[in-house]
C-alpha cells in the first residue's frame, strides 16, 4: 500500500527544490507566472504524466475582477482554470508576480482532440467547442533544451458554447468564441537547473551546512478532499504552498497558492518543540506549531488563505496533523 | 497545474507485454518462502524504476458494457455466509480462502508483500492484486518477478493450501505506460503448488465484474501488515459503500477511482474488493496517511476486462 508519508511529501519537497533535476520543458501554462520549483513541485503533487505525446488546447477567456481565466484539454482531462491576475506591468511586477501565486483548477471528465473539447462542470457551467485554426503556426524551443527539440503553437479560435460560473459569481463566462491555440508535443525532454537550489541561495547568503533546512508539513484530509501546507525553510528564505483538492461529485477542484519569503517566516528551537510560522502574502495571519513530550504535536492560529473561489480557508485547526523536521 | 497525457502513443510498443517466470525459478521460489522470511517481508511501498521485459500475451476486444464471470467454489464445497468482523478468524473458509498474501523478492535482503485474490479463470490458476505488486509504473517501470508467490488462507505463518509461484504476470497496458493509479490493476497466473495442485481447484475463485456503476457496496479485503496491524491475519471490511472519487484522479489518465471508508495500511495492496458477495470488483491501491480510514482503489473498466482476458487464456 502506498501511504503518502509525512517525510515523504517534505523530502520530495527539498528533493525538488535543492536538485539541479532533469525536468521536462513544459511550458506548464496555468502557474506560469509561478517560480519553476512550484511548476516542478506541482508536476510532482499532481503525478504529472511521463508520456510526451499528445496535444494540449487551451482558450483564453480573457480577465476579470482581477483573475485570469483559461480553458485547457488535455485528453480526457478538461479544465477551467482561474488564477490571480493582478495585470501588473514592468520588471518590478513581474518580480513580485513571480513571489506569489493562486490558482484555482475546476477539473472534469471531457474530451479533447485537435479540433474540439468538451467537458460538463456540473452546475457551474459547461464546454463544448471546436477549433478553427487562423493558419498562424509558431515553433518555440525553451532555453536549455539545445533548440532541437520544440512545441509547435498552432494558433487559432474556439466556436462554440463556453459556460462557466464560478461561486457566488466570482467569476462568470459566457462566450461563443475565444481565441486560443493548440500545443504538442505535451513535454520536452531535456535537462536544465530549476531555479537555483536554496541550498545554494543560503551557501551564497552566508549560512553554512545542512541544518538550516527546515520542514512543516501540516494536513487536513477527510474523505475526498484535503488541505495541505507545506513550508521548506532555508536560512532567511522559504517556499510557501497551500494545496486544497476536493471532489464535487463529477467534478474536482484544486486550488493552490504560493509564497516565497524573502524575510525569516519560519521561526524555530533547536528542539523542535515550537515554530512559528508568520508567511507573507497570499497568506494571512500567524501559526503556531508545539510538540508535546509525548509526540502529540498541535498546530494553531490564525493562519489561512484565499484562493480563488474559495476566500479565507484556515490553515491551522486541531483537524490538522502538523509535524516539524529541520536537518535534512 | 500539469493537465495530463493519455500517452496511448507511447505505450502501442509494449501494449502485448506480459513477463513470464520460468519453471525452475518457480520451484525456487516455492522453497525460498519459510516462515521467517514471510515474518520479515515488508509491505511493497515505493516503486522502482527500469525497463520492462516483453513477452507474448494475447488479448481479445472487450466491451466496455456490464460485464461479470461468476465465482467458483472450489472442489467438493460450496460457499457459506461472508464474514463481517475485522479480523477474519479462520481464513480457510470458502468466502475467505480466496484471499491471499502475495510475498516478493525486490532485491537481495528485501522482501515485500502485498495482498492478492483468486480469481475463476479457465485456467483455475489467475490472482489480481495491485499492478504495483507486480511491475513498476509507467514505461520505465521493472517487473517484480523474483520468488513472486501467493498464498491463500495466511495466517501466522500457515499456508493451509500450499504456496503458488508466478508463471505469467501482467498490468493493466495503461499502467505500463502512464503509470496511472487509476489503472493500478495487475494479474498474474501462477503454477500449481507443492503438492500439484491448481489454485482455483483447491481455494476456488471469486467473480469479476467490470463496467459497473461505481456506486456500489464493497466488501474489501486484505492483509494489512504495517501497524497497527501485524500482516498475520486477513482483515476485512465488510459492506462499506463507495464514498467519491480522489480529487488526485481527476488529473490522472483513465477512469475516475473509487474511496471506501477501510482503515488498512501497508501490505494491504492488491487486496480485493468484492460486491455481492463475492465477485471482484476492484483492488486497494493507496491511502493518505492523514485519512487512514480511506482506501482508494481503481475503477473496473474495460482496461481491467481485457487483462482479465488475457489471464484466463494464459498457461
Amino acid at each position: 500500500m502506498i501511504r503518502r508519508a509525512l517525510q515523504g511529501a517534505v523530502l520530495a519537497t527539498a528533493c525538488l527544490l535543492l536538485a539541479s533535476a532533469p525536468v521536462q520543458a513544459n511550458p506548464l501554462d496555468i502557474p506560469s507566472a509561478a517560480p519553476p520549483q512550484f511548476r516542478a513541485l506541482l508536476r510532482e503533487k499532481l503525478h504529472a504524466n511521463r508520456g510526451s505525446f499528445g496535444t494540449e488546447s487551451q482558450i483564453d477567456l480573457g480577465s476579470q475582477h482581477g483573475y485570469r481565466l483559461l480553458a485547457i484539454g488535455e485528453g480526457n482531462v478538461v479544465a477551467l482554470v482561474v488564477m490571480r491576475d493582478r495585470n501588473l506591468r514592468g520588471a518590478a511586477a513581474r518580480k513580485a508576480r513571480s513571489r506569489s501565486q493562486l490558482v484555482t483548477a475546476y477539473v472534469t471528465r471531457g474530451r479533447a482532440t485537435r479540433t474540439r473539447i468538451e467537458g460538463s462542470f456540473g452546475a457551474f457551467g459547461d464546454i463544448d467547442v471546436r477549433f478553427r485554426p487562423s493558419g498562424r503556426v509558431v515553433t518555440d524551443a525553451p532555453r536549455g533544451c539545445g533548440g532541437r527539440p520544440h512545441f509547435t503553437f498552432r494558433y487559432g479560435t474556439f466556436v462554440g458554447r463556453i459556460r462557466f460560473t464560478g461561486e457566488d459569481r466570482y467569476v462568470a463566462v459566457r462566450a461563443h468564441r475565444a481565441k486560443g491555440r493548440l500545443r504538442s508535443p505535451l513535454h520536452l525532454h531535456c535537462r536544465r537547473r530549476v531555479g537555483v537550489p536554496l541550498e545554494q541561495q543560503a551557501r551564497s547568503s552566508g549560512q553554512r551546512g545542512s541544518s538550516q533546512f527546515a520542514g512543516l508539513f501540516a494536513e487536513r484530509r477527510q474523505v475526498t478532499s484535503s488541505t495541505v501546507l507545506l513550508v521548506l525553510s532555508a536560512g532567511k528564505r522559504a517556499l510557501l504552498l497551500a494545496l486544497q483538492e476536493e471532489s464535487l461529485g463529477d467534478m474536482a477542484k484544486l486550488s493552490y497558492g504560493l509564497a516565497i519569503a524573502r524575510g525569516p517566516s519560519l521561526r524555530f528551537n533547536e528542539s523542535l518543540t515550537s515554530a512559528t510560522l508568520e508567511p507573507p502574502r497570499p497568506f494571512r495571519g500567524k501559526g503556531e506549531y508545539r510538540a508535546a513530550p509525548d509526540g502529540t504535536t498541535t498546530w494553531a492560529g490564525s493562519l489561512s488563505i484565499a484562493f480563488p473561489g474559495a476566500p479565507r480557508q484556515p490553515l491551522t485547526g486541531p483537524d490538522f496533523a502538523a509535524e516539524l523536521d529541520a536537518g535534512f | 497545474m500539469a493537465l495530463l497525457a493519455v500517452g496511448l502513443g507511447a505505450g502501442a510498443a509494449v501494449a502485448q507485454a506480459a513477463r513470464t517466470v520460468p519453471e525452475s525459478q518457480a520451484r525456487q521460489a516455492m522453497r525460498f518462502w519459510t516462515p521467517a522470511r514471510m515474518k520479515r517481508a515488508h509491505p511493497l511501498g515505493g516503486l522502482r524504476s527500469g525497463s520492462p521485459s516483453i513477452a507474448a500475451g494475447a488479448e481479445q476486444a472487450v466491451a466496455s458494457s456490464p460485464h461479470a464471470i461468476p465465482p467458483l467454489a472450489p472442489d467438493g464445497e460450496e460457499a457459506g455466509a461472508s464474514s463481517a468482523t475485522e479480523t477474519v478468524l479462520d481464513p480457510t473458509l470458502p468466502l475467505t480462502r480466496t484471499n491471499g498474501v502475495i510475498f516478493i523478492l525486490l532485491g537481495p535482503f528485501d522482501l515485500g508483500r502485498c495482498s492478492g485474490t483468486s480469481v475463476n479463470a479457465p485456467n483455475f490458476s489467475v490472482v489480481f492484486t495491485a499492478a504495483h505488486c507486480i511491475r513498476g509504473g509507467g514505461p520505465g517501470g521493472d517487473w517484480f518477478p523474483l520468488r513472486w508467490v501467493f498464498v491463500p488462507g495466511y495466517r501466522y505463518g500457515q499456508r493451509p493450501f500450499g504456496v503458488f509461484p508466478a508463471k505469467w504476470m501482467e498490468t493493466t497496458r495503461l499502467w505500463r505506460t502512464t503509470g496511472s493509479e487509476n489503472f493500478d490493476v495487475g494479474a498474474v497466473v501462477v503454477s500449481r503448488n507443492e503438492r500439484g495442485q491448481r489454485l482455483g481447484k483447491v481455494v476456488g475463485g471469486t467473480g469479476i465484474a467490470w463496467g459497473l456503476k461505481p456506486r456500489q457496496v464493497f466488501d474489501v479485503h486484505g492483509y494489512s501488515a504495517a501497524p497497527p496491524f501485524d500482516g498475520e491475519t486477513q482483515q476485512l471490511c465488510a459492506q462499506t459503500p463507495f464514498l467519491g472519487h480522489d480529487p488526485r484522479s481527476f488529473v490522472d489518465p483513465g477512469p475516475l477511482n473509487l474511496a471506501v471508508e477501510c482503515e488498512v495500511t501497508g501490505g494491504a495492496s492488491g487486496g480485493g474488493w468484492t460486491i455481492e458477495g463475492n465477485m471482484l470488483n476492484g483492488v486497494t491501491s493507496y491511502g493518505y496517511g492523514g485519512a487512514p480510514s480511506i482506501d482508494f482503489g481503481p475503477y473496473f473498466g474495460k482496461e481491467v476486462g481485457r487483462l482479465y482476458a488475457r489471464a484466463r487464456r494464459a498457461r
